[in-house]
């Protein structure tokens, strides 16, 4: 069985290419890594194929994945400015499925997604950070949508695995990284947690049980544990989660991280110039001077929580609060 | 066979050219229309296949009860930038309203569909496994000139069947070649060209309009498209990628049917330069769309970046006040920058030309709009402050 694995070096993925490879008998692996991780396996693995590419350069990588059978779909950016999340999350996922229906004999193609997503696929493939209050959602959905379809149109089994939030391991990175793990202890025994006083069931899965999973999805095989591993909340759920949570990781940025304020003012200009973009009181001033919003805002969250926190939030979602 | 009408309305035309191309078409057979659009907003007259011409192909084909479908890909954009949506196309070409009129008109986003291995010689190209499904496939091109192909046409149009990435590789690799591999892989059943009005000068987004009043079109790709160039006083030997085409299938070029002799119009041929404002030239050579996004996406910055006072009034100044010669794509090595001038390149594709010609370069394949905006700024910066000096020529 030759595989290809995608996010291979991520925590998950590492352990994810070790289960695989000791498996008997060993499959061959192909891991698709960007050209910036390029060190990250140099002489490690002896026994994978190691191709070096952006996942939207099908043409450089796709004759490497002649005579795959099986598609693990592993990276997702969820700390990332925009531009890459869309350029990994979506625009990757769709370059590598036209690659591995072109170039392998796909048999199975299993995507990681997120349990943050409750409601089915969109239907609309260009599904727009608006209906999610992120980005990061939306290009999730969005890869989900385009993977249905090229699954249904090519009659690939396909696999979306809305796995929770993974911890127990360091070096995870994601919406609620850094601080997960401590909260995340007390969820395990009973898939619960009390922030703030905020109950909410909580999509959170151990990296080790997560790895299992995929591999025994690779393999095709049904997962004895998949009611725990695949978690679900409303996305008010997971709004007021995010919500809850960021303000925990905001108050302990304070504490630790948050520099004084400017040791010196700003020039008058640029102080004026600031001003002027951000001020909606001042019809007279030409558009092309004004800030721009730099996302839209989603109107539940709008309402729930009011404008002011809607940065932060946004924040906490992609990453970055601090 | 070839046929050629003239234009007193689309839909005339298009019914006379069709009964010509088409007398047996077979009732429920599966027909793919592929238009000629271009991912921009308010196109130029030309730019791309018009509605009425489109109603007029639908209309026909629906009239003899065919199964028409439309389909078209992406377009290309930066890898960091998001896909122009299937529905904001049809928007863009003014599609969206005239197919309400036509319900049972299948629509595919050829750009989510799976796609299959199709080879020419030795190239190896990526193309919707949905072509296979139909019983026909339509292919929509314009009479306009092409600033990276001298001529635009059907083989060209039929670069809207390939995915995003793909047309990265085909300016990247070799454009005529490659187009000339697609040309012969993903040969048409029918290449319909309209040209009620065509384009001249900086094609395919920047020429101006062309009254010509007519279409053609024909079940032989090659004759059509050399055909239509020779319609716009355009050699068919003058475009490489209809040469390259020939020679694939071991054909000499079509030449014009003297009949239609009369009906040529000198077509004016473009430039090597696109003229933005009065400072700024821009030479984009066979570069895509990703240079291209991404070098515009300066003035961009300089309009959400109020703040960043030194920049903007650095990019100000090179755009508007000193002016600037902005080179992309592959560039013949024999066309030196304007002496005295301030110039600057973009993308790998330009990289040895900009070496050649000691132009600063802002390098990178595919270009992030989000990451070659900060270098862009910082060169022009520094170009407007005397420390990258302007080739003085002779090199």
């Amino acid at each position: 069985m030759r595989v290809v694995l995608t996010g291979a070096t991520t925590p998950l993925g590492r352990r994810v290419v070790q289960r695989l490879l000791s498996l008997t008998p060993r499959p061959e692996l192909v891991l698709l890594v960007r050209p910036e991780e390029r060190d990250a396996w140099r002489g490690t693995l002896p026994d994978a194929t190691l191709v070096i590419a952006d996942l939207v350069t099908p043409e450089l990588y796709g004759p490497a994945l002649a005579g795959a059978t099986v598609c693990l779909h592993l990276a997702d950016l969820s700390q990332a400015e925009d531009p890459r999340l869309l350029e990994v999350n979506l625009k990757g996922t769709q370059s590598l499925l036209h690659a591995f229906g072109a170039y392998a004999q796909a048999e199975r193609f299993v995507l990681l997604s997120t349990a943050l997503l409750d409601q089915p696929a969109p239907d609309d493939p260009d599904v727009g950070p608006e209906r999610f209050g992120s980005m990061w959602l939306a290009t999730r959905a969005g890869a989900e949508a385009r993977t249905i379809h090229w699954a249904r149109r090519l009659g690939v089994e396909t696999v979306i695995v809305r796995a929770g939030h993974p911890y127990g391991a360091a070096g995870i990175e994601g919406p609620l990284s850094g601080w997960l793990d401590a909260a995340a202890a007390s969820a395990e025994s009973d898939g619960r947690l009390s922030v703030e006083g905020a109950e909410l069931p909580l999509p959170f899965v151990h990296i080790d049980a997560l790895a299992e999973a995929l591999t025994q999805r690779a393999l095709g095989e049904l997962l004895p544990g998949e009611r725990r591993l695949v978690g679900s909340v409303s996305r008010a759920d997971a709004v007021g989660l995010v919500t809850t949570l960021a303000a925990v990781h905001d108050r302990l940025c304070q504490s630790t991280e948050r520099q004084p304020q400017r040791e010196r003012p700003r020039p008058r200009l640029r102080r004026l110039l600031a001003y002027v973009s951000r001020s909606e009181s001042l019809p007279v001033v030409p558009s092309f001077l004004r800030r721009p919003v730099v996302r839209a805002a989603n109107p539940a969250w709008v309402t729930r929580f009011g404008p002011a926190d809607v940065g932060g939030l946004v924040d906490a979602l992609v990453g970055g609060a601090c | 066979m070839l046929a050629l009408e003239p234009t007193t309305t689309a839909a005339e035309a298009v019914t006379r050219l069709l009964d010509r191309l088409l007398p047996a078409l077979p009732a429920g057979a599966k027909v793919l229309v592929k238009p000629d659009w271009c991912a921009r907003h308010d196109p130029r007259p030309a730019e791309n296949s018009s509605p009425a011409f489109l109603e007029a192909v639908l209309t026909w084909l629906v009239a003899k009860g065919a199964r028409p479908a439309l389909g078209h890909t992406a377009l290309l954009t930066p890898p960091d930038v998001p896909y122009l949506s299937f529905t904001e196309l049809l928007k863009v070409a003014g599609c969206n309203e005239l197919l309400e009129s036509f319900p049972h008109v299948r629509l595919i986003d050829l750009e989510t569909e799976p796609m299959a291995l199709r080879r020419s010689g030795d190239d190896t190209l990526l193309l919707p496994t949905t072509l296979a499904e139909f019983d026909l496939v339509i292919v929509l091109g314009t009479l306009k000139t092409h600033m990276g192909t001298l001529f635009a046409g059907g083989a060209k149009s039929l670069m809207g069947l390939i995915p995003d990435s793909e047309h990265l590789r085909y300016h990247r690799d070799g454009l005529h070649h490659l187009l000339a591999a697609l040309a012969d892989a993903a040969w048409p059943s029918l290449t319909l060209i309209e040209g009620g009005v065509g384009m001249e000068g900086e094609g395919p987004h920047h020429g101006d309009p062309v009254p010509h009043g007519l279409a053609l079109g024909g079940d032989d790709l090659l004759e059509v498209d050399c055909a239509a160039a020779a319609l716009m006083g355009i050699s068919p030997d003058e475009v490489p990628h209809l040469k390259l085409l020939a020679a694939r299938r071991g054909r000499a070029l079509p030449g014009l049917p003297p009949e239609w002799a009369p009906l040529v119009r000198r077509y004016r041929r473009p430039n090597a330069h696109i003229q933005h404002g009065r400072r700024v030239r821009v030479y984009p050579g066979d570069s895509c769309a990703t240079c291209q996004v991404a070098a515009s996406s300066v003035e961009r910055f300089a309009r959400e970046n109020p703040h960043r006072v030194a920049d903007v009034a650095a990019v100000v100044s090179m755009l508007m006040l000193k002016g600037l010669n902005v080179w992309m794509g592959h560039q013949p090595q024999d066309r030196p920058p304007p002496p005295g001038e301030l110039s600057l390149a973009v993308g790998d594709c330009a990289r040895s030309w900009a070496e050649a010609h000691g132009v600063p370069l802002v390098g990178g394949c595919p270009l992030r709009v989000h990451e070659v905006q900060p270098a862009l700024v910082e060169v022009m910066r520094r170009l407007n402050a005397g420390e990258l000096p302007p080739p003085q020529g002779g090199r």
